[in-house]
């Protein structure tokens, strides 16, 4: 369902882009995450080590800082995110908001560490 | 991530979702803090803070707010309100919700005790809430933060949650969880006429089609849910100004709408008669700031878009990316690529 989700993003934007006359591969740009960074870190609790990874992505920097939030969850996937970090940029970007769009994400249920 | 320059005050800057609170957020700014003692705008590493860490006033409500600017913005709208409902008044409508976190729970609030629309249902993971008279909102955030769940409330009828739960009667429809919940086949049989994405990329993009074949209007994500990160651009740029809003002018602001009153009262021989809104005396908090702010830029972009859609035809949503497109586009073009 998560790489679905990026899918119908890009297919939500493939459809406006078409109406807009942008010089030729800007759109393609646009579209695009810049970077995704992941992490993978050990935490040592409860007398042994847990490894937990997480990602942050940093879908357009045409603005500084790129925002956007980060969520803890046990489900998600870096196409999810990736998702998010875009429509990022472009909620930003329509109500006017000088950011650039990004996301994170780290693997896990908060109800079963606290 | 501060270490790789992945996170910082000019660079990228996280906030609360899914799963975060401000607690986590002041976590972040405080490792921040001690990473880098000498940046003086550490604080606006990250928005979403409590107040008492640099936060800002109506942060939390932000989302759930800014969904309730947006539904006001279009029932304004005659070219949208029109073709869907009888008649273009926000009271009486009944709303079902999916999601009673954050989003969910603001946004039920405030349509129900200041636009008197019935929460006729409330879909959550674990229950489904249904009150044909609505549920009332306040006691069941008071049952939520006593018990840590809406399960067993006894102002509305508790029921195990089906697949088409979300299929429940209503006029507006607000998914407020996560994504991909309206698929085609909600899409197909939903009876709402109204949707407004309080969550990210709840419809796929196969039910958007749908919707908008059966004229099911649909206020997308990209604009319905954006009061978190307008509110967290006030916050951040209150971090870089070191001083809240409104501290300089506001006793300013008051003493002049005093002068102003008291000489129409001179003038009229009479003293004026005020309602409730004599709270307008006073200059603004930060509060009335900030929503003062979210409320502009939301009524502001829902007629930019409704131009746009007249212009290039289309749905709410593709007339919204075609404006978002266009920005990134400009800032290129502004540098010359």
């Amino acid at each position: 369902m998560s790489s679905s989700f990026l899918s119908d993003v890009e297919a939500f934007y493939d459809l406006a882009v078409k109406d807009l006359a942008l010089p030729e591969g800007v759109g393609e740009k646009i579209k695009v995450a810049n970077a995704t960074y992941t992490t993978r870190f050990g935490v040592r609790l409860r007398d042994r080590m847990f490894t937990f990874t997480g990602w942050r992505s940093a879908h357009s920097n045409h603005q500084s800082p790129a925002k956007g939030g980060i969520r803890y969850a046990p489900n998600c996937t870096v196409e999810e995110v990736e998702a998010l970090a875009a429509l990022m940029t472009y909620k930003c970007a329509l109500v006017g908001v000088p950011y650039g769009g990004s996301k994170g994400a780290l693997c896990l249920d908060p109800s079963d560490w606290t | 991530m501060i270490r790789q320059r992945f996170l910082n005050t000019a660079n990228n800057v996280p906030a609360p979702d899914v799963g975060t609170s401000e607690r986590t957020m002041m976590w972040i700014a405080d490792e921040y803090k001690r990473l880098r003692p000498e940046d003086i705008n550490a604080l606006g590493c990250v928005t979403g803070k409590p107040l008492g860490g640099g936060g800002i006033e109506g942060r939390v409500e932000a989302t759930g707010r800014g969904v309730q600017y947006a539904i006001h913005a279009f029932f304004d709208t005659p070219e949208l309100v029109d073709p869907i409902f009888g008649d273009a008044r926000l009271s009486g409508k009944c709303v079902a919700i999916q999601g009673f976190g954050n989003v969910g729970a603001h946004a039920a609030l405030f349509l129900s005790k200041e636009d008197g629309c019935k929460i006729t249902s409330i879909i959550e993971r674990d229950v489904v809430l249904t009150n044909p008279n609505g549920i009332n909102v306040d006691d069941l955030i008071a049952h939520r933060d006593a018990i840590g769940s809406i399960a067993n409330f006894a102002g509305a009828k508790c029921q195990e949650p089906t697949p088409n739960a979300l299929l429940a009667d209503c006029d507006i429809l607000i998914p407020a969880a996560v994504e991909g919940v309206i698929t085609a086949d909600i899409a197909r049989k939903t009876p709402a006429k109204l949707i407004v994405e309080a969550a990210n990329g709840p419809c796929t993009f196969e039910a958007a089609k749908i919707l908008d074949d059966r004229q099911i209007q649909v206020i997308p994500d990209l604009y319905a849910n954006a009061g978190g990160v307008i509110v967290s651009y006030f916050e951040w740029v209150k971090n870089l100004g070191h001083m809240p809003f409104g501290l300089l002018e506001r006793r300013y602001h008051e003493k002049g709408h005093r002068v102003l009153t008291s000489t129409i009262e001179r003038t009229v021989g009479a003293s004026l008669q005020w309602n409730e809104d004599a709270s307008y005396l006073s200059g603004p908090t930060e509060l009335d700031m900030v929503r003062s702010g979210l409320e502009e830029i939301m009524r502001r972009t829902l007629m930019r878009i409704i131009t746009e859609q007249s212009a290039r035809g289309g749905d709410i949503r593709s007339a919204a990316y075609r404006l978002a497109i266009n920005q990134v586009a400009d800032a290129y073009r502004a540098i010359g690529l």
